[in-house]
This record gives structure tokens, C-alpha cells and sequence, in this order.
């Protein structure tokens, strides 16, 4: 605690009048300093080379030279959880606007919506490593999305509750690269594989391609086009509970459809027999429905 | 070395949350002892798992895939230093779950000193034994395992240059199950039949990267070159062909291997403001090229169409490539707290060229030479505001709006037609507004609207005429909060007789109490979605009668949770949850049709398809914690799993997962 005590109090010298330092700080809230050094934060504030309106206490609370003259007066220092929410994602970005991973925050879902920081991120109680989350990941974006939690509960589903799959792998909760596989709608702040590539390439490697024959919807509308990521009753995550009468959706025929925009090909009347149970289901014979390399009608 | 305890906690009950899976026990302790000039704490739940399962076998392993076995199931370790200024190592950390036998495993390390490294891997695995699609009577066949390494190296971490190194694998193996059509130039074999063939599959991918964040003048750069290098050297057999399955082309000897390699090179920029003013752009950049190159060589015994026995030997190799830059350049207003403004201009330019020669012997030769190019131009902008007149209001408007054309051309060789370069152009125009509304700190609501038109969609399913509606609303305090949500989404793609609309309604709400000492918390959660979608399909039987199909899904979804600590030393938590599709309200398989319906999960009655799969998913579950000492608990605890489709009972499955675990800490 000694140790700790005298790093939490370094900044207090070279300081302006309204700043106090962190070790002020610690002789009342003790119970924060306990641990601390697990805190992220904590590593600029060991360099103790930044100022404190930079680092520490002060750095995210302004200074407390008031609020430690007024007795503790909590009217005198910022306290998050009395900002309106935008107020609280400024001071955040005060040092976090630079991040990569953050810069398009701003404009992410979450953001719009007016949801901050600390809706998500518990600077003090954080049970996380890294990121500083209040909850285990998966359990916090549930406390909002319960649409997204119903779905993870069907029978068939991304391995997210069994903890080999994260939400962030996908997602980027700090918004994300407007997709480049799909058109102005909302995009879910889907993240980026490879570059700009769609987030489901970046583990399922095989259906990235490119193939001397595409799928054409999988490169100009997206995985999402047929599937539901989250789960399905289908056991690959069809949005159909048979991919016959998926395919036959997009495959009849009609209309200025498809990437000629005279129709996306409908099957051969007389060889697929519908009577038939190979014929009920596509994927029997054109299995290499994501793309091929050797067969224009994805058969091999 | 001394050890002194800074923190000790009894071990700590979670708050209960409706958990999918019974494993690992949340709870942990929050013991933190001091060690030299380091703090640390660890702890790990070990046990032995038992799963008995009835019915189908092989749905509960696409879908559980638990079995027998001890288990790690969560191992965590910390260690940090106490000043920050240790020589080699002031953070580790490391968190294992899912160990040895279990079917899906994360292990995550983090090990930093700071200022001069810092380490991150992520290790995992899951093991797949997925449905066929392909064969109808619910085999299932891959039993592959998939793991991913993530290595993350970056060197001066937040000084003004930091160095970013990287290294990722990707690995799928073990044995499949494949079939595919047989093309209809093979005349030696019946094209009417498919093949059934053994994998070995072996699929991985090695992604190597370098970069660099520099922060100067006020802005921030990133910069990484990677090379992504994939290899499928996947290989194929024949399998036992089961007499009860018709259309198996009958085979006496296959060989096959399909070798399939190739690189790509990323290059990606970023470049922003490094602090908000009132201004502040963000400019990002993108450049990926990768080709890849395959082979396919085949040898196939078996009896050609006229009855005879025949071999066909193929052989076809080619490449292809795909070239991708993506870009996007944002301006951001923050003129006063209240307003926040973006801009975004993107545009992403992609062309894919593939060409591949096909030789085949058999009772016909054919040499053909195919290529084809697909390109995707996509340019948009998106307008955003936000405006908070008053910290209990805020607004949001949003115009965004997107080009897209699709270019093709292709040689088909059926047909010796060579297509010319063609472009469709479609242009997607969506507003959006939204309210938030917080009248009291607790107290938060939402509505969105969101209306887009596309002139020229790319499939009857596309967005053509949509929108979308979502309400929100929430109440929270401590240990009490309660959310409900509203969404309706609504697309129209009439286009001749390719009619297709779709609406989405869902609603739901989640509860938590817990009372002030935390001994009793409650969770739950319920949401609802109907889905109703009708499309024009072309009629196999009719084409001169235009048919339809109707896909028809209810879903109910009710998760609780109830965890109650009895006593100073026992927590007892049940949980349950449940997923239920009515379909279609149908009690009976057929409709009206003359045509026997082979899958369960749609009928037909003529002209139209009726699509929809009635089931029940539920799983119960129960756990009691025994508190022995500040540093040691026992579990047990059970878990029920059913499974149950309304038409068929062959996918049904039933299965009871049980386990005992030790927590230990120190």
C-alpha cells in the first residue's frame, strides 16, 4: 500500500493550484485505491510523467482542489454518473479519440443513441481484464439487446454463451468502416476482416474466395443475405428452416433481377424433379453454394 | 517473498443472469494478496462433467456437444505490479476456459511491461459436427475442429510511435462428409444422381503483420502491411453407399484431391485527429489483393447412365483473383455540446476474375476454357446529426444514401456464348430519425424510424421498399431494471410475378431484482418474433401457374433465472430457458397436396409452398455452491436439454448434462 500510495501521489508536485493530485485523492477513497494497479489507467499514471489534468484521479474527474476544500463537496468534482451521457463520452474521448478501434465513434449506433461509455465500461468495479467492462462481455450487451440474447437461445447458434466466441469478434461496439458488402442501411457496426472484407471471412477462411466462380449475393449483399448469424433453427444458420425454399426465394426467374438484371436463373424444368428428396434440397448437389472453382453452376 | 492479503471477499456471489450454459460457475473469488511487488490472484474451477443423451445423437452434438470427462472449466490468473515499474513484467494475466475435452475452449493472455511491450494471445477452439444439408434424412456428417491463434505484439505502447507486430492461425481439420452434383458433361456417369464423398479436410490459414501508430502534429496514423497466406489441401474418398437412399451415383473406385493455396496482401491506413475540437476529421484506407489458385484431379469408377461401367478421370486448374480498395473520409462537427454532425464519404471498388481449364476423359472429351468477372463499385454517403436541446432530449436525424453497380461477364461453354460486360446499377436512398428521451436519471426510451427505397435491388429478397420501427425503453436503478423493446421491419419487393414482401415484428422485455445484500437476485426475460414472409417462386411442376411460397415463424423465447443464498455458505441458482416456434399454427405435416412432402418442415399443396418448422428447445437447469472455506467451494449442479420438432420425432433428442467442480483460490 506504501508503494502504491507513494506512485498515486507523484503527480502532486509541479501542479496548477486547482489540481491536488491523486494521493489527496486516496486518503478518503481509499477503497478505490485498493487494486488500482490492476486498473489500466493505472500505467500512466506509474510513468508519472504526464500532468495531473492528464492522468490519474484528475485526469478523468477534473481537478479536485475544490471538492477537497468543500469537505468532499460532490457538487465540485465531475462525477460520471451525474453526465448526460454525450458529456460523459467527452471526457472519455479527451484521451481515447485517437484509438483506432474508437475513431468512429462518434458515429457508431451506440452513439446516436446516446448511449456513453460508462453505460458499458466500469472504470472502478470492473470484474474484466482489458477493457475495463462492467459485466462479462456477453452478459452486458444482453442487458440491452434482449432480441440478440433470445436469439443466441435457439437451438442452433455462434458458440457466444459456451465462451469460444465473443460478441466483439464480430461487432465493433465503438462503431464501425461502413460496409463494403452491403448498401445505406444500418450496419450493425459490423466489423472489417482482412481490410474490408465482411467479419464472418475471418474465421469461416474457406468461403472467402475468391473463386473463379461466385456466389454473386455473398460478395455483393453479404452472408446475411441467406443467414442469421446470432442463431436459427436451421442448422446452419438459414434463415429458412429449408434451404429449398430459401434458394427458390431469389431463384425464380422473374423480374430485372441478378447481376445482368434480367433474372436471377430459375432451375431447369423437367431435370429437377420436385418429387424427388434430392431435388428438395439444393445444396444436395450444388454444394459449393459459396463458390467454386470448377463448376459455373457450384456443383464441385 | 512475503504474502500479505489486500482483498478478501467471501467468494462472491454473481448476480444471476438466465446462463445458456451451467458451466463454469460464475462466482469467484476476489481474494488479492500481495506477493513481493506484485499483486495476485487465481483461482480455478476443475470438475468432472457426465452427459447421457437419448434420441438423436447427432442433432444434441450439433447443438450441445458436451460430453463425458474432467474439465478445467475456468482457470484465471493476475499478476500486476504494485508500482508499475518492474523490469520485465507488470501485467499478466491469463484466463483458460473450456479445458482439455471440452468442445469449445478460450484461453486469453495478456502479459505487458509497461511503455515497452505488450503481449496479447487468444487461443481457441470449437469443435463442429454439423448437419448435412445435403442429405435428407438428418445425417450429419463434419466433425471438424476449428482453432484460432491471435497473436499481438506491440512494442512502445502509448508513446508517440508504437510498433504493432502480428500473427494469426487459423486451423480447420479432422473427418467430413460431402455430396455434390455430377456436371452435366460427364456423360459417363448419371447426371441426374450425386456423388457422396469422405473428407479429410485440412484447411488453414497464417496471417503475418507489421505496422506502426504515430501520433504527430496533432494527428494520429496507423499504418499495417499484412500477407495472409490459405491452404485447403483437403482431400476426398468414397463412401458406403446405405441401399436406402436413392440417387447415389453407385461408384466402385474415387480419388480425388483438390488443392486449393493462395495469398493475399492487406494494406490498410488510418489517419485522424488525435483530439476532438470542434472539428476533426478521420480518413481510412484500405488495399487488399489476393489471388489464389487451384487444382482439381479426379478418378471416378462407377456405371454411366447407359448401364455400363465407365471411368472419369477430370482434371481442371486455374486461378483467381480478387483486388479490393475501400476507403472512407469523415468530417465531424462538434460546434456546442449539444450538437454533434458527421459526414461520411465511402467507396469500395472490388473485381473478381477467375478463369479455370477443364479436361475430362471419358466416354466424351471435353476441353474447355471458362472465365468470369464479377466487379462491385459501391460509393455512399451518410449524413448524421445528433441534437440534445436538453439533457433530458435528444434527436437524431440521418440521411444516407448508397450507389452500387455490379458488372459481369462470363464464357459459358454449354452454350459457347461468350456474355458481354454488363453493369446494374441500384441506388438505395435511406432517412432515418430517432428520440431519446430520459425524464428521470432511471429512465431511458427510444423510438427510430428508418425509410429507404432501392431502385434496383439484386434478388427478390433485397431491400426495395422498407422501413423499420424500433422503441426501446428502460428503467434502472440499483438492483432493479427492467427493458422492453418494439421492432417491426417491413420490406416490399413487388416486381411482376416475383411478389416478395416480408415483415419482422418482435417485442420482448428482461427483469432483474436483486435485493440490497444481494441473497436473492432474479432475472428474466422474454421476447417474441413473428415473421411472415411470401415470395413468388418459379413452379417446377406448373411453370406456366405461378406458385408461392410462405415461410410462417412464431418464436417465443423465455429465459429466467433465480439465485438465492441460503444460509452464509450455500447459493442455490435455477435457471431456465426456453425457445418455442409455433410455425404456422399447423398441428399436421400435409395441407391439401398431392405431393408427399420428404422434409417435415414444409407442405405443399399445388401451387404453394408452406414453409415453417414447429419445435420446443428448452433446457432447465439447477446448481447449489457450497462455500467450504475463503478460498475453496464445491458445485454440482444439472442441466436438461430437450429437443423437439411438432412433424418428426427423428431429430428429437433428450439429454441430461451433470457436474461437480471444485473452485479453488489462492
Amino acid at each position: 500500500m506504501f508503494w502504491l500510495a507513494l506512485t498515486l501521489a507523484a503527480p502532486c508536485r509541479a501542479q496548477s493550484p486547482e489540481f491536488i493530485g491523486s494521493g489527496v485523492c486516496l486518503d478518503c477513497h481509499t477503497n478505490i485505491a485498493e487494486g488500482f494497479n490492476r486498473n489500466p489507467h493505472f500505467e500512466s499514471m506509474a510513468a508519472g510523467n504526464l500532468p495531473p489534468a492528464q492522468t490519474g484521479c484528475e485526469g478523468c474527474h477534473g481537478p479536485g482542489g475544490a471538492h477537497v476544500a468543500g469537505g468532499g463537496d460532490v457538487t465540485k468534482i465531475i462525477r460520471f454518473g451525474n453526465l448526460a451521457p454525450s458529456a460523459a463520452m467527452d471526457r472519455c474521448l479527451t484521451c481515447h479519440a485517437d484509438d483506432l478501434g474508437k475513431m468512429r465513434i462518434r458515429r457508431s449506433s451506440h452513439a446516436t443513441a446516446e448511449i456513453s461509455c460508462v453505460s458499458c465500461h466500469s472504470i472502478h468495479k470492473s470484474k474484466e481484464v482489458g477493457p475495463l467492462l462492467a459485466k462479462r462481455e456477453v452478459d452486458l450487451c444482453y442487458t440491452c439487446h434482449v432480441e440478440v440474447r433470445a436469439q443466441f437461445n435457439l437451438p442452433f447458434k455462434h458458440r457466444v454463451n459456451e465462451g469460444s466466441m465473443k460478441c466483439s469478434d464480430c461487432h465493433n461496439p465503438h462503431g464501425a468502416p461502413e460496409a463494403t458488402w452491403a448498401s445505406a442501411g444500418s450496419q450493425s457496426m459490423v466489423k472489417h476482416a482482412l481490410g474490408n472484407d465482411i467479419a464472418c471471412v475471418g474465421c469461416h477462411t474457406d468461403k472467402r474466395g475468391p473463386f473463379v466462380y461466385e456466389h454473386a449475393p455473398v460478395r455483393v449483399e453479404g452472408c446475411a443475405a441467406c443467414h442469421n448469424p446470432h442463431g436459427s433453427t436451421n442448422p446452419r444458420l438459414l434463415s429458412r428452416p429449408a434451404a429449398f425454399s430459401m434458394c427458390l426465394e431469389c431463384h425464380n426467374g422473374v423480374g430485372s433481377f441478378g447481376t445482368r438484371g434480367d433474372g436471377v436463373p430459375n432451375p431447369t424444368v423437367g431435370f429437377h424433379n420436385i418429387a424427388s428428396p434430392q431435388f428438395q434440397n439444393c445444396v444436395t448437389c450444388h454444394s459449393r453454394i459459396h463458390g467454386s472453382n470448377a463448376d459455373r453452376l457450384l456443383r464441385r | 517473498m512475503t504474502a500479505r492479503l489486500l482483498v478478501l471477499a467471501a467468494i462472491a456471489a454473481a448476480a444471476a443472469w438466465p446462463q445458456a450454459v451451467l458451466t463454469p460457475t460464475p462466482d469467484r473469488s476476489t481474494a488479492l494478496e500481495r506477493r513481493g511487488g506484485y499483486t495476485v490472484s487465481n483461482s480455478f474451477e476443475t470438475g468432472y462433467r457426465f452427459a447421457t443423451v437419448g434420441g438423436n445423437r447427432d442433432v444434441y452434438d450439433s447443438s450441445v456437444n458436451f460430453g463425458n470427462g474432467v474439465r478445467l472449466f475456468e482457470g484465471e490468473l493476475r499478476v500486476d505490479s504494485l508500482d508499475g515499474k518492474s523490469k520485465w513484467l507488470d501485467e499478466f494475466a491469463f484466463n483458460v476456459r473450456g479445458g482439455p475435452g471440452d468442445p469449445y475452449q478460450s484461453n486469453v493472455l495478456k502479459a505487458a511491461k509497461h511503455g515497452l511491450y505488450r503481449y496479447d494471445l487468444q487461443l481457441r477452439s470449437s469443435d463442429y459436427y454439423n448437419q448435412l444439408p445435403a442429405l435428407w434424412e438428418g445425417e450429419h456428417g463434419l466433425r471438424t475442429e476449428r482453432t484460432w491463434q491471435s497473436h499481438d505484439l506491440t512494442l512502445l505502447p502509448t508513446s508517440r510511435f508504437e510498433i504493432l507486430l502480428g500473427y494469426d492461425r487459423n486451423l480447420r481439420t479432422g473427418p467430413g462428409f460431402f455430396s455434390e452434383g455430377i456436371p452435366s458433361s460427364a456423360g459417363a456417369l448419371r447426371n441426374t444422381n450425386f456423388l457422396r464423398l469422405a473428407q479429410d479436410v485440412r484447411q488453414e490459414n497464417n496471417q503475418y503483420r507489421a505496422g506502426f501508430n504515430l501520433r504527430a502534429g496533432g494527428l494520429a496514423l496507423t499504418a499495417t502491411q499484412a500477407l495472409d497466406n490459405y491452404k485447403d489441401d483437403t482431400t476426398y474418398g468414397e463412401t458406403p453407399i446405405p441401399g436406402v437412399l436413392p440417387n447415389i451415383q453407385p461408384t466402385s473406385r474415387l480419388d480425388r484431391s483438390e488443392p486449393y493455396h493462395g495469398n493475399t496482401h492487406i494494406t490498410q491506413v488510418a489517419l485522424r485527429t488525435e483530439k476532438e475540437r470542434w472539428i476533426g476529421f478521420q480518413g481510412a484506407f484500405a488495399y487488399v489483393q489476393g489471388r489464389r489458385n487451384s487444382v482439381l484431379s479426379e478418378s471416378v469408377t462407377g456405371t454411366a447412365a447407359s448401364g455400363a461401367s465407365t471411368l472419369r478421370q477430370t482434371f481442371v486448374f486455374g486461378d483467381a483473383g480478387r483486388t479490393q480498395g475501400s476507403g472512407e473520409f469523415t468530417v465531424m462537427l462538434l460546434p456546442s455540446p449539444k450538437w454533434t454532425l458527421t459526414n461520411t464519404v465511402s467507396a469500395s471498388n472490388m473485381r473478381i476474375d477467375g478463369s479455370a481449364e477443364l479436361l475430362e476423359v471419358s466416354i466424351f472429351r471435353n476441353q474447355l476454357l471458362q472465365f468470369e468477372h464479377l466487379g462491385v463499385r459501391h460509393i455512399a454517403n451518410a449524413t448524421e446529426a445528433n441534437y440534445r436541446p436538453t439533457d433530458q432530449l435528444g434527436l437524431y436525424g440521418a440521411y444516407r444514401r448508397s450507389e452500387r453497380r455490379v458488372r459481369t461477364r462470363s464464357f459459358i461453354p454449354q452454350f459457347n456464348i461468350e456474355q458481354s460486360l454488363l453493369g446494374v446499377d441500384n441506388s438505395v436512398d435511406v432517412g432515418a430519425a430517432g428520440i431519446r428521451w430520459t425524464p428521470l436519471r432511471e429512465i431511458r426510451a427510444s423510438l427510430d424510424v428508418e425509410i429507404g427505397r432501392a431502385d434496383q435491388p439484386l434478388t427478390p429478397v433485397s431491400p426495395r421498399k422498407f422501413h423499420n420501427e424500433r422503441a426501446r425503453l428502460s428503467w434502472r436503478r440499483d438492483g432493479f431494471s427492467i427493458v422492453g423493446f418494439f421492432k417491426n421491419e417491413i420490406n416490399d419487393n413487388r416486381v411482376e410475378l416475383a411478389d416478395y414482401s416480408s415483415d419482422r415484428r418482435s417485442a420482448g422485455t428482461s427483469l432483474f431484482w436483486s435485493d440490497a445484500d444481494g441473497r436473492v437476485t432474479i432475472d428474466g426475460g422474454y421476447s417474441w418474433l413473428s415473421a411472415n414472409t411470401s415470395a413468388g417462386i418459379f413452379n417446377l411442376i406448373d411453370p406456366g401457374q405461378a406458385a408461392r411460397t410462405i415461410y410462417k415463424s412464431n418464436l417465443h423465447t423465455l429465459q429466467f433465472a433465480a439465485q438465492l443464498r441460503l444460509l452464509e455458505r450455500a447459493t442455490l441458482y435455477l435457471g431456465y430457458t426456453a425457445a418455442k416456434d409455433a410455425g404456422d399454427g399447423r398441428d399436421d405435416v400435409s395441407i391439401s397436396g398431392s405431393l408427399t412432402p420428404t422434409y417435415p418442415n414444409y407442405s405443399f399443396d399445388d401451387a404453394n409452398f408452406f414453409v415453417s418448422l414447429p419445435l420446443t428447445y428448452q433446457s432447465p437447469q439447477a446448481r447449489l455452491s457450497i462455500t467450504i472455506s475463503d478460498r475453496l467451494a464445491w458445485n454440482f449442479g444439472w442441466q436438461y436439454y430437450s429437443y423437439e420438432e411438432r412433424f418428426s420425432g427423428e431429430q428429437d433428442y433428450r439429454a441430461h448434462l451433470g457436474y461437480s467442480s471444485f473452485r479453488w483460490s489462492f
